[in-house]
């Protein structure tokens, strides 16, 4: 053995990395030549002055002192994703401002649920926009069948609502994207009222459209879950959408749009008023109340930024056929679930021999010619409870239900045998 | 050692717990940093820079690799950065004079000439005989973690690992001649 092979075996020697008969080797060698003994010896000096190097600590926390460049950090990268929450709202239509916003705010604190987060919130999206597609898509069905019904006595084809559905649904698109993709402030008061007007249409439905009643507390749950306050909101959900709007400018504290919004407002008020009272739904109140807010919100819009899309005149369109539309006859029809109590509002029967009313929370059948009581339910409904007429079939079978602390019920009047059951 | 599941939970996006690991490998990080670029302000400078990436990369360390290995590959890179800048402006002679002229806690801790000498002799190794020497004498990795940290093979950790010595006995040789320790 030379000693250049020794030399290793000092090294590996040092590192505890030595064989038994390596080790012997090795020793053996060292006592035998003085050069690779005073080498070997130096080595183990400077292996043990290097163990023996002070185990430094920083004099202060470095953690401590980067937390506050971790958090700078944390803002840039959830900006970064705001900066894609466009994308993905193109992509998923449309994405409520209020609950992504309240999400970020968490996401804040912590930043790896981001990408969950973000999936979270591409699933929120399209859970609103399939509520909001349904609702824009309902109301317009709306409107359209307040023509339709008037003329043709009330055909309601899923071929139509299928139609409108698309229809509505593309424009839309584009007006959320552009909305939405400007990150200058005022996008947000412009989200809001895109927000209001969603929720309005949603109520104008859950007020007008009695035979989609499956969807009124689906839909209702869902404006109460898009707003940012929903306790206050909540309260306001039979406040005419028009207030709801301003509400909402007034409350993002843009000055101008509020202003702007206000004059228009006050000839609102008053048939505000007589639908929160619940004293009666008139002909009148559930078109031109629901016909507003996009009025009012245009303004906003405006001022805002030209985001006025194809969206806003097929909607506004429809709003104001409807709003154009006597219709007196279903302007009745409107209030009715809206205001459970309310004794004017009733449904016709599909020849109008019939009128099916709601008078002291009991459903009551009238004859159109001579006015006089038919059938009068022996069902007594509480203040509580909503009742909801429901249709008519063609051998004079009115179908009615009604709400009575979450629990829905079905009843059937059979005009013929003046009998009444439950379905 | 840092428990598997403190880095579970920082990787699923627990942000205490990844604060709470920062804290546990701050040591340990800022020590490899001193002995690499042999000064206080540049370590804690580097350390704090290695433990920003290692907050913001938590998610790209795999379980194949041992943490202290990724913890320490980390820093080791930042520290050879750092050096490979500062080398061109700064001469040998400036150098070495900052590990002299230091007086801060450590320097008063490094009582011991022999320390002093050892760490000013560290400093002049090739940058990757230094992180051979650092990591197998300060944070007592094996070849292998040395290997996995710095990315090189085991074989040539050996090498860069007995040249270091061989360099430092050298170096420490001379020393020794010119010094009162002789």
């Amino acid at each position: 053995m030379n000693c250049q092979e020794v030399m290793e075996l000092m090294q590996r020697y040092l590192d505890k990395d030595l064989e038994e008969n390596e080790q012997t080797m090795l020793l053996h060698h060292v006592q035998q030549c003085s050069d690779c003994s005073e080498l070997f010896s130096r080595l183990k000096q400077i292996s043990s002055d290097l163990e023996s190097l002070p185990k430094v600590a920083p004099a202060y926390s470095l953690v401590d002192a980067i937390i506050p460049r971790l958090e700078k950090l944390d803002q840039e990268l959830l900006h970064a994703g705001d900066t894609l929450r466009p994308e993905q709202k193109n992509s998923s239509e449309h994405m409520d401002g209020a609950s992504p916003r309240r999400m970020l705010a968490r996401l804040r604190e912590r930043i790896s649920v981001r990408w969950a987060g973000g999936v979270i919130a591409a699933g929120l999206a399209l859970v609103f926009f399939i509520f909001n597609h349904q609702n824009t898509a309902l109301y317009q069905v709306d409107a359209m069948l307040s023509k339709e019904e008037k003329h043709s006595g009330g055909n309601r084809t899923t071929d139509g609502a299928g139609n409108i559905n698309g229809k509505s649904g593309d424009p839309s698109v584009g007006q959320n994207g552009v909305a939405e993709s400007g990150s200058t402030p005022k996008a947000m008061p412009e989200q809001q009222a895109n927000e209001t007007r969603g929720a309005s249409s949603i109520q104008a439905q859950s007020g007008t459209i009695t035979d989609k009643k499956d969807n009124v507390p689906t839909a209702q749950n869902n404006a109460k879950r898009s707003t940012t306050e929903p306790p206050v909101r909540a309260e306001r959900e039979i406040v005419p959408p028009a207030e709801y709007g301003n509400e909402v400018a007034n409350g993002s504290g843009q000055e101008d749009s509020s202003k702007s919004a206000e004059p228009k407002d006050s000839p609102v008020s008053p048939q505000a008023s007589i639908f929160s009272n619940e004293t009666s739904a008139t002909s009148e109140a559930s078109p031109s109340s629901s016909g507003q807010p996009t009025k009012n919100a245009l303004p906003d819009k405006a001022s805002g930024q030209a985001t006025d899309s194809g969206a806003d005149t097929v909607q506004q369109e429809s709003i104001k056929s409807k709003a154009n539309n006597p219709a007196a006859p279903r302007g009745t029809m409107m209030g009715i679930a809206a205001v459970p109590s309310a004794g004017d509002a009733g449904l016709p029967s599909n020849d109008h021999l019939y009128e099916a009313k709601i008078e002291g929370n009991r459903v009551v059948i009238y004859k159109a010619e001579d006015g006089q009581s038919v059938f009068k339910s022996g069902r007594q409904w509480k203040e509580t409870d909503q009742i909801q007429l429901v249709s008519w079939s063609d051998d004079h079978v009115l179908t009615y239900q009604v709400n009575s602390g979450g629990t829905v019920k079905t009843f059937e009047i059979h005009v013929k045998d003046n009998s009444e059951t439950e379905k | 050692l840092v428990a598997p599941e403190l880095i579970k939970a920082a990787q699923s996006g627990d942000r205490d717990a990844l604060i709470t690991l920062l804290r546990e490998i701050e040591t340990d990080v800022y020590r490899t940093a001193y002995y690499l670029l042999g000064n206080e302000q540049d370590a804690m400078d580097a350390a704090q820079e290695a433990l920003i990436r290692i907050y913001t990369k938590i998610n790209s360390y795999e379980e194949k690799a041992m943490f202290k290995t990724w913890v320490q590959r980390i820093v080791t890179n930042l520290c050879i950065d750092t050096f490979r800048r500062s080398r061109p402006t700064v001469s040998i002679e400036q150098h070495e004079m900052s590990f002299v002229s230091e007086n801060n806690v450590e320097d008063e801790v490094i009582s011991a000439y022999i320390a002093q000498d050892i760490k000013e002799a560290i400093g002049k190794l090739p940058e990757h005989h230094r992180s051979v020497v650092v990591l197998r004498y300060l944070q007592d990795f094996s070849y292998n973690e040395i290997a996995e940290s710095l990315d090189l093979p085991l074989n040539t950790v050996k090498s860069y690992l007995f040249r270091a010595r061989q360099q430092l006995q050298t170096l420490l040789k001379d020393y020794q001649k010119g010094s009162v320790r002789g």
